[in-house]
C-alpha cells in the first residue's frame, strides 16, 4: 500500500525533481499508462469479431467463447485503466503534499522581519491556490502523456494496418480541425480575458458596495450605486455570453471538422466489404477507432490551455521552493543560576530613526520580579522586546555574562519566555496550546494562573478545544491560558508585556502571589500600566517621557518620583469596576 | 413566491421565445443522436450485407450530414442555456443590490462583507448552475434515455425490456459510486478547511512560535494535517479511478450478452446484422446520459444550500419606508436654528438587553458634545440612531422636531457629516474618495474642500492630481486619509458633525492637524464626538459621561470636573498620558 509518509525534498524549485522523487509511482504510471492505451484497441477489434461472428454463423460455442474472450480483455484493459488513473491521482496527491510542506517549511523559517515586510497573508492563500492549480496541470500533462499521445499513435498504427489509403485520406481533417482550434484560441482567449476583467471588476465593485455600505448608506448614495452596479451587471453579461458562446460551443464544431474523414471512411471502406477486402466486422472496428481518435483530437485545445495555467501557478510558486531547513538546536546555557545584567541599553526599530528608549540600566537575578511601567509611547514594549534578541540594540544586554547577541536564536528562545499583549492562541485544546508538544502535566500551572475554577466548567477539561485565535474563551481565559504557557515552558527570564489587562484585579493579585511563590528559578519582568500590584514586586523601572529612567523600588519611586507617586494614588481611588467581562473588548 | 423563483419566471416571460426555440433544439439534438446508428444499421443492412455499392456515397454524406446539424444543434443549445443562465444571474443580482439598500444596518454589524460578498457570487453561481446544468441537464438527459430505449425497442421489444431492465441496475451503481465519492469529497473538505488553516494560524502567530522555537511543533501538526488530508484524497481518488473502468466493463458484458443472444443458432432476438451493430452503438450511448443524470441530482442537492442562503437573504429584515417627500431644506431652511433632541430612547438589538436606555438630551445650535465612556457602552450606536440607520427600541430622535428615522437615506448628507475611525477607501479616484462618486458635487467643490484640509499640495504632486486612481491603501498615509474622511463628511457643507473616534489610530503630531482643520469648521455646526479619552480634540460644551446604554453624568468639563470623581482622576491619568 501507500507509504504514508510526507517527507522532504531535494532541490524542490525543479519541477522535474517532483517526478524523479515519485520513482515508483511514475514507474508504474508510464508501465499502466502504455499497457491501457496499447490494448485499448483490442475493445474495437474484438466487437468487430463478435459482428463478424454473427454474420457468418459461426458455433454458438464459439461465439460464446468469443463474447467471453471479448469481456476479459475488456476487463484486463479497464483494470490496466483503473491503475493508471489511480497512480496518476496518487502522483498529484503526493506532490501537492510535498509542495505544501516544502512551502510551510520556507515560511516558518523566514526571519519575522522578512515575514514583516511580505504581505503574507494574502500571498499564502494565494500561494495554496497556486499550489492546486500547478499540481492540476502535472497531472493533467501526465494523463494526457499517454491519454492523447500513446492513444493517438496506436490507433494510427491500427488504422494504417488496417488500411493505408482510407488511413491517410480520412485523417487529414484531424489536423484541420486541431490548427482551427489554436487560431480561434486567440480570439476566445481575448473574450474570456475580457470577461474574466469585467468579472472581477464586478466582485470588487460587489466587495465595495458591501464593505462601505454604512459610507454609502450615510451619503444618500445607494440607490445611485445600484442603478450603476445594475448597468454594470448588463455588461458583464453581454461579455459573459460572448466569451462561453465560444469557449464552450465551439467543441460540436471542431469534432464534426475532425470527423469529415467519416465520408472516406464508410464510401471506401464500404467499397472494400462489398469487395471482400474487409469483413463487415473490421468495418466496424475502424469506425469505432476512427471515431474514437477524432473525438481526441477535438478536445486537444483544451488540454494545452491547462498546461499553459500551471506554469503561470508554477512561477508564483517556486521564490518559496527552497531546500529544507532545520533549526539548530543545539545549546550551551548555564541552567543553575540566572543573572541579567542590562547596561545603557538603547533601541531603535531601524537604523536612523530616533531611540525609543534609552540609556536603560538595571540587574536582576533568579527568583525577583520587575515591574516595567511608563506612560503610553515611553517604550515599555519596546523595552521588553528588545530584550529578545530580535533586532540590533544599542549598549549592553548579558544573561550570565554572556551578551545576549551572542547566543543562538535557538539558545534565546530556551532562555526567554516573552508574552506579548496578543494571547495567540492556536485552534487547538488548552492543553496542546499550553504544552506545544513537550509532554507535561499542566495541572499546577494552570492553578497558578488562576483557571483551576474555569476549568470545572469545562466539561472536556484541559481537553477543551479553544476555537479559532481562542474565541470560545473570554478575554481574561485567553490571556491566562497564554500566560501558563509562558510559565510552563519556565524559561530562566519570563517577560510578560500586560498580561492582565483583561483579567480582573483580584485575579491578578493572586497570579502575582503564585508567580513570587512558585517561579523562584526565574526572573519575571512584567510590564505594565496598572501599578495596584507594583507594592508587591522587587523593583521597578519607570520610564518617563523625556526619555529619563527612575529604577528603584516600589517605596524608592514614591518618594522619588512625583509621577509614580501621583499615578499610584490615582489608580488606587479609580480602582474596582475593572471586572473581567467588561474588559472583554479592550485587547 | 420567492424573489428567486420571482426572478427566474421574469426572465422565462421576457425571453418566451428563446425558450421556445430551446425545446425545440432540445427535441432535435434528442432525435438526431438517435439518427447515426440508425444509418449505420442501413449501411451494413442494405450495402455491405446484400454488396450493393449503389446507396453508400448517400449513407456516408448523410451520416456526415446528421452529424453537423447535430454539432449545431448543440452549439445553439448550448448557447441559448448558457445566455438564460446569465439572464437569470443577472436577474437575482440586480434584486439582491435592491435588496441591500433597504436591508437593515444591523444586517452589517452581524455578517462580514466577506460572507456577503460570497452571496453575491458563489450561492448566485450555484443558483445559476442548478437552472443550466442541473434542470435543464436532466430534461435532456432523460429525454436522450427515453429515445434510446425506443430506438431498441423498435429493433426487437426483447431488447427493449432487457434495455428497462438495464437502466436501474447501472443508475443504482452509479449513485451508490456518487453517494460515497461526496462523502468522501466532503470529509477531505473538512481537511482541506485544517491545512489551510493552519498556514493562517502559524502565520498570525509566527512570533509566539519564534519565541518558543516550535517552528518543528507546528511544521509536525501541518505534516500530520497533509497525511490526513493524504488519506482522504487517496480515498476520493478511489472512487474515482475505479468507476468509469467498471462501467465499461458493464457495457462489454451487455454487448457480449447481445452478441450471444442474436447469434445464428439462437437467433433469440430476431434482428438483422445492422440492428445488432447499431443496438451496440445505443447501447454504449447510454451510459453518458445515467452517469450525468447522478451528477445532475448531486449538483442540484448542492445548489439547494445556496437557494437557501439566498432566500434568507432576500427575508432579512428592512428599514421601514422613509418620508420620501421630506427634503432637507425643509427639515433645516436657511438660517435657522438646528435643535437636535432625544426624546426618552431606549435601543437594543436582542430582546431584554439594552444597548441605550432611556436617553434624554437636547443639543442647541453649534454646540459642542462629547460622548465619553469605555468601549462598548453603546456609542458608535448612538450615532447610528442619530443618522436614523437604526431604529430605537423606543422614543426617537428628532431634528427640528422631524424624527431622524424618517429621512430618506439621499437626503442625508446634506445634514449630517460622519467621519469613522478608520477611512474607506472607496474604488474610483482621490475625487471620488470626496464625492463618493456623487454628480451633484462639483469638482469646484472637491477642490475646495481639499484645500480646506490642506491637501492641496499632496494631491497636486499626485500623477494625476484629483484624477489619480486609488489602487493602493499606500497612497495616502494614515493621517491624510483621515483628513479626506473629513473632505468627504464636509463637502456638502452639513450643520452636523458626528466624529467616531477619529483620531484612535494616530499620533500626536498628526492628531494636532486633524484638530486645527475641525477648529476651523467650529462656528459653523454642532458637534458630536464620540471618544475613550475624555480631554476631546476639540474644546466642547457638553461632556456625555455613558455607563452601560444610560447617561451616568452629564455637564460642562468644568462642573463634572468638579463634582465626578471618576472623570476627575481620568483626567489627570490622560494628562499625564497613562492611559
Amino acid at each position: 500500500m501507500s507509504k504514508m509518509k510526507i517527507e522532504p525534498m531535494k532541490q524542490p524549485d525543479k519541477i522535474v525533481n517532483y517526478w524523479k522523487k515519485e520513482k515508483f509511482v511514475v514507474a508504474l504510471i508510464v508501465i499502466f499508462g502504455l499497457s491501457y492505451n496499447i490494448t485499448i484497441i483490442l475493445g474495437p477489434i474484438y466487437q468487430g469479431k463478435l459482428i463478424d461472428s454473427i454474420a457468418y454463423g459461426n458455433s454458438l460455442s464459439s461465439v460464446i467463447i468469443l463474447a467471453i474472450t471479448y469481456t476479459l480483455l475488456i476487463g484486463i484493459n479497464q483494470l490496466l485503466r483503473y491503475f493508471k488513473r489511480f497512480y496518476i491521482r496518487r502522483f498529484a496527491n503526493s506532490t501537492s503534499a510535498t509542495m505544501r510542506l516544502m512551502i510551510y517549511n520556507n515560511i516558518m523559517h523566514k526571519s519575522i522581519s522578512e515575514l514583516d515586510d511580505e504581505n503574507t497573508g494574502n500571498l499564502m492563500t494565494r500561494a495554496i491556490s497556486d499550489v492546486d492549480l500547478c499540481v492540476e496541470g502535472m497531472r493533467k500533462f501526465t494523463t494526457e502523456v499517454f491519454d492523447t499521445g500513446v492513444l493517438m499513435v496506436t490507433y494510427i498504427i491500427s488504422m494504417l494496418v488496417y488500411d493505408v489509403k482510407i488511413t491517410i485520406l480520412s485523417i487529414i481533417f484531424v489536423p484541420i480541425a486541431m490548427v482551427l482550434a489554436e487560431k480561434l484560441k486567440t480570439v476566445i482567449y481575448k473574450y474570456s480575458k475580457e470577461y474574466r476583467q469585467k468579472s472581477s471588476e464586478l466582485a470588487d465593485i460587489t466587495y465595495d458596495a458591501i464593505e462601505n455600505s454604512m459610507i454609502y448608506r450615510v451619503n444618500g448614495m445607494e440607490s445611485k450605486n445600484s442603478v450603476k452596479y445594475i448597468e454594470e451587471l448588463e455588461d458583464l453579461q453581454d461579455k459573459a455570453i460572448k466569451a462561453n458562446i465560444l469557449e464552450n460551443s465551439m467543441q460540436p464544431i471542431y469534432n464534426v471538422i475532425a470527423m469529415l474523414g467519416i465520408i472516406i471512411v464508410i464510401y471506401l471502406g464500404g467499397t472494400k466489404v462489398i469487395n471482400g477486402g474487409w469483413t463487415v466486422g473490421a468495418f466496424s472496428t475502424y469506425v469505432a477507432m476512427f471515431t474514437a481518435m477524432a473525438f481526441k483530437a477535438s478536445k486537444a485545445a483544451k488540454l494545452f490551455n491547462s498546461v499553459q495555467k500551471s506554469q503561470v501557478s508554477w512561477k508564483r510558486i517556486k521564490p518559496y521552493l527552497e531546500e529544507y531547513k532545520i533549526k539548530d538546536t543545539s545549546s550551551n546555557i548555564d541552567t543553575s543560576c540566572t543573572l541579567l545584567s542590562v547596561k545603557n541599553l538603547s533601541f531603535s526599530y531601524e537604523d536612523g530613526k530616533g531611540n525609543i528608549i534609552e540609556n536603560v540600566n538595571f540587574t536582576g537575578s533568579q527568583g525577583e520580579i520587575i515591574g516595567v511601567t511608563g506612560s503610553i509611547a515611553s517604550g515599555k514594549s519596546t523595552l521588553g522586546i528588545s530584550l529578545l534578541g530580535l533586532y540590533p540594540y544599542v549598549g549592553s544586554i548579558k544573561i550570565d555574562g554572556k551578551e545576549l547577541k551572542d547566543y543562538s536564536e535557538y539558545e534565546r528562545s530556551q532562555m526567554i519566555s516573552y508574552l506579548g499583549h496578543k494571547p495567540q492562541l492556536l485552534s487547538d485544546t488548552i492543553y496542546n496550546n499550553i504544552t506545544l508538544g513537550s509532554k507535561s502535566d499542566i495541572t499546577s500551572v494552570l492553578k497558578d494562573v488562576c483557571f483551576d475554577k474555569d476549568l470545572e466548567a469545562m466539561r472536556n477539561g484541559q481537553n477543551t478545544l479553544v476555537g479559532n485565535s481562542g474565541i470560545k474563551l473570554s478575554g481574561g481565559q485567553q490571556a491566562r491560558i497564554a500566560l501558563a504557557r509562558a510559565l510552563n515552558n519556565k524559561n530562566k527570564i519570563i517577560i510578560l508585556d500586560d498580561p492582565f489587562s483583561a483579567v480582573d484585579m483580584k485575579t491578578e493579585e493572586k497570579i502575582i502571589e503564585n508567580l513570587k511563590n512558585n517561579y523562584n528559578d526565574s526572573l519575571i519582568i512584567l510590564i505594565s500600566h496598572r501599578l495596584a500590584i507594583f507594592n508587591r514586586i522587587d523593583k521597578i523601572i519607570l520610564l518617563n517621557d523625556d526619555k529619563t529612567v527612575d529604577y528603584g523600588t516600589h517605596n524608592e519611586l514614591i518618594k522619588k518620583s512625583e509621577l509614580y507617586s501621583t499615578i499610584y494614588n490615582l489608580q488606587n481611588t479609580e480602582g474596582g469596576n475593572n471586572d473581567e467581562h467588561n474588559k472583554k473588548v479592550s485587547i | 413566491m420567492s424573489t428567486i423563483k420571482k426572478s427566474v419566471f421574469k426572465v422565462i416571460k421576457s425571453n418566451i421565445w428563446t425558450i421556445i426555440l430551446l425545446v425545440f433544439v432540445i427535441c432535435g439534438v434528442v432525435v438526431l443522436s438517435l439518427i447515426p446508428p440508425q444509418i449505420l444499421k442501413n449501411i451494413i443492412d442494405q450495402s455491405l450485407v446484400p454488396k450493393k455499392f449503389d446507396k453508400l456515397l448517400t449513407f456516408a454524406f448523410a451520416y456526415i450530414g446528421i452529424l453537423f446539424l447535430i454539432g449545431v444543434f448543440n452549439f445553439f443549445k448550448e448557447a441559448i442555456i448558457t445566455i438564460l443562465g446569465l439572464k437569470i444571474t443577472k436577474e437575482i443580482r440586480s434584486e439582491m443590490i435592491k435588496k441591500l439598500e433597504r436591508i437593515n444596518a444591523m444586517f452589517f454589524s452581524t455578517n462580514s462583507s466577506g460572507t456577503v460578498v460570497s452571496r453575491f457570487t458563489n450561492d448566485v453561481d450555484a443558483i445559476n448552475s442548478l437552472f443550466t446544468s442541473g434542470i435543464v441537464g436532466m430534461i435532456v438527459d432523460c429525454f436522450k434515455i427515453i429515445g434510446i430505449v425506443i430506438s431498441i425497442w423498435m429493433f426487437s421489444s426483447k431488447l427493449g425490456i432487457v434495455t428497462l431492465l438495464l437502466l436501474p441496475a447501472i443508475y443504482s451503481i452509479t449513485r451508490a459510486f456518487q453517494k460515497r465519492m461526496l462523502k468522501a469529497q466532503i470529509e477531505n473538505r473538512i481537511l482541506v478547511g485544517k491545512v489551510n488553516n493552519h498556514i493562517s494560524e502559524s502565520l498570525k502567530n509566527v512570533q509566539m512560535i519564534k519565541s518558543y522555537s516550535k517552528e518543528d511543533y507546528m511544521e509536525e501538526n501541518y505534516t500530520k494535517y497533509l497525511l490526513e488530508n493524504y488519506k482522504t484524497v487517496e480515498k476520493v481518488n478511489f472512487y474515482d479511478s475505479v468507476y468509469s473502468p467498471i462501467i465499461q466493463l458493464i457495457r462489454a458484458a451487455v454487448i457480449s450478452f447481445i452478441v450471444v443472444l442474436s447469434s445464428k443458432q439462437l437467433n433469440y432476438l430476431g434482428i438483422s446484422l445492422g440492428m445488432v451493430a447499431a443496438s451496440i452503438e445505443l447501447i454504449s450511448n447510454l451510459f453518458a446520459p445515467i452517469e450525468s443524470l447522478g451528477m445532475e441530482l448531486q449538483n442540484i442537492q448542492q445548489a439547494i444550500s445556496g437557494i437557501k442562503r439566498v432566500n434568507d437573504f432576500f427575508d432579512e429584515p428592512e428599514d421601514d419606508f422613509k418620508k420620501n417627500e421630506l427634503r432637507a431644506e425643509n427639515i433645516i431652511p436657511k438660517g435657522e436654528d438646528v435643535i437636535l433632541s432625544f426624546n426618552d430612547i431606549t435601543f437594543q438589538y436582542e430582546e431584554g438587553l439594552d444597548i441605550i436606555q432611556n436617553i434624554n438630551l437636547v443639543l442647541k445650535q453649534n454646540e459642542k458634545v462629547t460622548f465619553v465612556g469605555r468601549t462598548g457602552v453603546g456609542k458608535t450606536t448612538l450615532f447610528k440612531l442619530i443618522m436614523g440607520l437604526l431604529k430605537p427600541t423606543k422614543g426617537s430622535i428628532t431634528i427640528n422636531g422631524i424624527d431622524v428615522y424618517d429621512i430618506p437615506n439621499s437626503e442625508k448628507r446634506k445634514i449630517f457629516g460622519y467621519v469613522d475611525q478608520s477611512f474607506h477607501i472607496i474604488k474610483g479616484t482621490v475625487g471620488d474618495q470626496i464625492s463618493l462618486q456623487d454628480e451633484s458635487i462639483t469638482r469646484e467643490q472637491i477642490e475646495e474642500v481639499i484645500d480646506f484640509v490642506g491637501l492641496t499640495e499632496y494631491v497636486a504632486s499626485l500623477e494625476n492630481g484629483l484624477d489619480t486612481m486609488v489602487d493602493s491603501d499606500t497612497l495616502f498615509s494614515q493621517g491624510q486619509k483621515q483628513l479626506l474622511a473629513i473632505a468627504r463628511a464636509i463637502v456638502t457643507n452639513p450643520p452636523i458633525l458626528l466624529l467616531d473616534e477619529i483620531t484612535a489610530n494616530l499620533d500626536s503630531i498628526i492628531e494636532e492637524k486633524i484638530v486645527s482643520v475641525l477648529q476651523k469648521t467650529r462656528d459653523a455646526h454642532t458637534i458630536l464626538s464620540i471618544s475613550h479619552r475624555l480631554s476631546s480634540m476639540i474644546a466642547s460644551d457638553t461632556v456625555v459621561i455613558l455607563e452601560d446604554g444610560k447617561v451616568k453624568n452629564v455637564g460642562s468639563p468644568e462642573v463634572l470636573l468638579e463634582n465626578d470623581e471618576w472623570y476627575r482622576s481620568h483626567i489627570t491619568l490622560e494628562k499625564l498620558t497613562w492611559s
